[in-house]
């Protein structure tokens, strides 16, 4: 039962993980708590939905797009929002929600309120590791976080522009000296962030559902995420999540299921408490 | 510095979190004249919205039938009926407060249609009390405790749920239930009372009783905790749109051939939009479905043309709150009508206690033994169990039963309620 229960809780601090990650990543370069990162996950997991059922793309085209597209509109995020905040950072937290209402209610406003189910073609499959069990759907939110982690890492520290990420968030004006133009580096951030936001849609919504709001509860989690691993640090929102969904996923099994969620936030609390720099401090150092 | 961030950080998913469950929107245009306008507050978005639309369709389709037979008299003065349904977008203490105040302080409706969390507006009805008629909340404690001024057009949670739990253990011979149900949803509660109750009176074992907290979209370490007691019935707690992930998510962690009992009233429409077309016939199988009377199933002529019209003109499956929502309108007309008034709130409300089953109704009201439409302020129908049909891939009839009390005082195991299916 113990093997399950870490197995259900990796599960859950996969999806905690990969949306940390994204938020951590934006605010790594701008000091943005991005919000909106759950309207840009509803949207997308909403034009998949629109491509498969009503363009009739076949499934991986679908996801494909869809992921782009949350790219995209992350992007346009920044470019249409944040831009302007970038030098207020106390009026971010404000456009942030402000955006996520808007995108959650246009949402609403183009597809209504209701659940809908993204189907998957492995949605049935039920894997097996000796006496754990893994839904195909979970496995696949595992892998997908996985694949996507080293992808970024690798992105972050094998390729010009990753470095260039890097060094933004580092210090933009040094960076800006040396020929780095800090704005294309937010822009692309911002891009790479909805990437992982599309991501998480494509995992996330057939383990549950899409509807307007499926997204908003669980960032907060990833808030919660980001704040154990440290604000900043991608390996420490790795961690962060993992840790926060294996915690929920045993306080529930062994202790209430009811405090499922109170477990987490416990954990938050002591973390602010005895360690309020998070699991991996930065430092001066970001996006490490 | 990081102090400071964080802080900042803290701070704002804390202001996020607040305004995220605080949202309002504008209320649509009032109707006047000789129309006499009644109110109703549903769930049109959110997360009890697979409620809420049906239920303002079927309404519709009521006063259209109202209307379209020539309006009704009150007092000798002619009337038309129009209704203004605001949404409450799932959250009654928020938006649904506002739009009782604009409704009936504002709009000065004479009666008002409401859904669910009911209870949330106790402090509304005794600071302008008004006849409500409630067609979904089916919660325990009863909803009928608030206040007087409200009536509840449907039967009430004892009503429907032993008679699952006795199907359970006479027919399907299960004696170890699981209980999976949501700790934030009072219709989950209430459903995990009663079945709890019945389960000691029918002899089962409650093996396993857990509850998800709000907002839960990953049901696996409830589902690991169901399993472990190693049921031969799981019993989930909850309105449709909890229900059915649950459902979901139990076929995907492998627990197949077990019975699924509930109380969601979902139709096939919802099951495959939320369980997913590739799923939903499997995830159904064994899903067995305890509420009241439904107009699929029903004989009744005008229960089956209402059945029709509504799937023609919605291209959507009516559950039994479709039925009663279709109801709704003519049980306040009639209530008006024996009131005198159209206005006069009380006079309304003393109408309904004592008012008998109104004709052109579909749902197949059994009346008290003196004739009265409302039970103590109750209105009953036959309950039914359906199960799952999966050469039709839809419901068919499993049990047919009225309760008193704890005792199934008519039953009936329709054997063949899939028929060819």
């Amino acid at each position: 039962m113990l093997a399950q229960t870490l197995a259900e809780g990796i599960v859950l601090g996969s999806l905690f993980a990969l949306l940390g990650v994204g938020l951590t990543l934006v605010f790594g370069v701008m000091d943005v708590p991005n919000f909106a990162q759950a309207g840009v996950i509803t949207l997308s997991a909403y034009v998949m939905l629109w491509l498969r059922n009503r363009v009739g793309l076949p499934f991986w085209p679908a996801i494909g797009l869809g992921v782009l597209f949350a790219g995209v509109l992350s992007a346009l995020t920044e470019r249409f929002a944040y831009r302007y905040v970038r030098t207020r950072p106390l009026a971010a937290p404000a456009v942030a929600l402000g955006l996520l209402l808007v995108l959650d209610n246009t949402a609403l406003l183009l597809w209504g309120g209701d659940h809908v189910s993204l189907s998957t073609p492995y949605e049935s499959a039920l894997l097996r590791f000796g006496g754990v069990q893994v839904p195909a759907v979970s496995a696949v939110l595992v892998l997908t976080t996985a694949a996507s982690l080293v992808v970024l890492q690798l992105f972050l520290h094998r390729t010009s522009v990753g470095r260039a990420i890097r060094a933004v968030s580092q210090n933009a004006e040094a960076a800006a000296i040396l020929g780095i133009r800090p704005q294309t580096q937010y822009v692309t951030a911002f891009f790479v962030s909805g990437l992982l936001a599309g991501l998480a849609a494509f995992a996330y919504a057939p383990t549950y559902a899409v509807f307007p709001y499926m997204a908003d509860a669980v960032l907060l989690n990833a808030f919660v995420v980001v704040i154990l691993g440290g604000l900043g640090n991608v390996w420490g929102a790795v961690l962060g999540g993992l840790l926060l969904g294996i915690v929920e996923t045993v306080g529930a099994v062994y202790v209430s299921a009811a405090y499922q969620t109170a477990f987490g936030f416990g954990l938050l609390l002591l973390m602010l408490v005895f360690r309020p720099t998070g699991l991996f401090t930065t430092g001066t150092r970001r996006v490490a | 510095m990081a102090d400071a961030r964080i802080g900042n950080f803290v701070a704002a998913a804390c202001v996020a979190a607040g305004l995220l469950l605080a949202s309002d929107r504008p209320a649509a245009a009032q109707t006047g004249g000789g129309m006499v306008t009644i109110g109703a507050i549903l769930p049109l978005s959110g997360l009890f919205s697979t409620l809420g639309p049906p239920e303002r369709d079927a309404m519709q389709l009521g006063i259209e039938a109202i209307n379209s037979g020539g309006g009704f008299d009150v007092a000798g003065v002619h009337h038309t009926l129009g209704i203004k349904v605001l949404d409450d977008e799932s959250s009654a203490a928020t938006v649904g407060i506002s739009a009782y105040r604009q409704l009936v302080e504002v709009d000065r409706v004479p009666v008002l249609i409401l859904a669910d969390s009911t209870r949330i507006y106790a402090a509304q009805f005794r600071r302008a009390p008004l006849p409500v008629l409630n067609i979904l909340d089916s919660t325990f404690p009863s909803i009928l405790d608030i206040d007087k001024h409200v009536f509840l057009l449907r039967s009430d949670t004892p009503a429907y749920v032993p008679g699952g739990v006795w199907y359970l253990k006479n027919v399907l011979h299960k004696t170890r239930i699981s209980f999976i149900g949501s700790a934030a949803d009072p219709y989950s509660a209430g459903l995990e009372t009663w079945m709890k109750k019945s389960a000691t009176q029918y002899g089962l074992e409650v093996v396993s009783d857990v509850n998800y907290p709000p907002n839960t979209t990953n049901f696996a370490p409830f589902i690991q905790s169901a399993m472990a007691a190693k049921p031969d019935a799981i019993y989930l707690g909850g309105v449709t749109q909890e229900v059915l992930p649950v459902a979901k998510q139990l076929y995907q962690a492998g627990v197949r051939g077990i019975p699924v009992l509930h109380n969601a009233g979902a139709t096939p429409t919802q099951a495959k939009q939320i369980i997913g077309d590739t799923l939903f016939n499997d995830v159904m199988l064994d899903s067995y479905d305890f509420a009241g009377s439904l107009p699929q199933t029903s004989t009744a002529p005008t229960t089956q043309a209402f059945f029709k019209q509504f799937q023609t003109r919605f291209n959507e499956y009516p559950d039994d709150l479709t039925m009663w929502a279709y109801d709704a309108p003519f049980v306040l007309v009639a209530a008006m009508q024996k009131a005198g008034s159209v206005t006069d709130r009380d006079a309304i409300y003393q109408a309904m206690l004592t008012m008998p089953v109104p004709p052109h109704t579909i749902s197949g009201w059994i009346p008290t033994s003196d004739g009265k439409l409302f039970h103590d302020r109750d209105a009953r129908t036959l309950a039914e169990g359906v199960r799952w049909c999966p050469k039709a891939q839809t419901i068919g009839a499993a049990f047919m039963f009225f309760m008193q009390g704890l005792d199934v005082t008519q039953q009936q195991v329709v054997q063949d309620g899939c028929g060819a299916s």
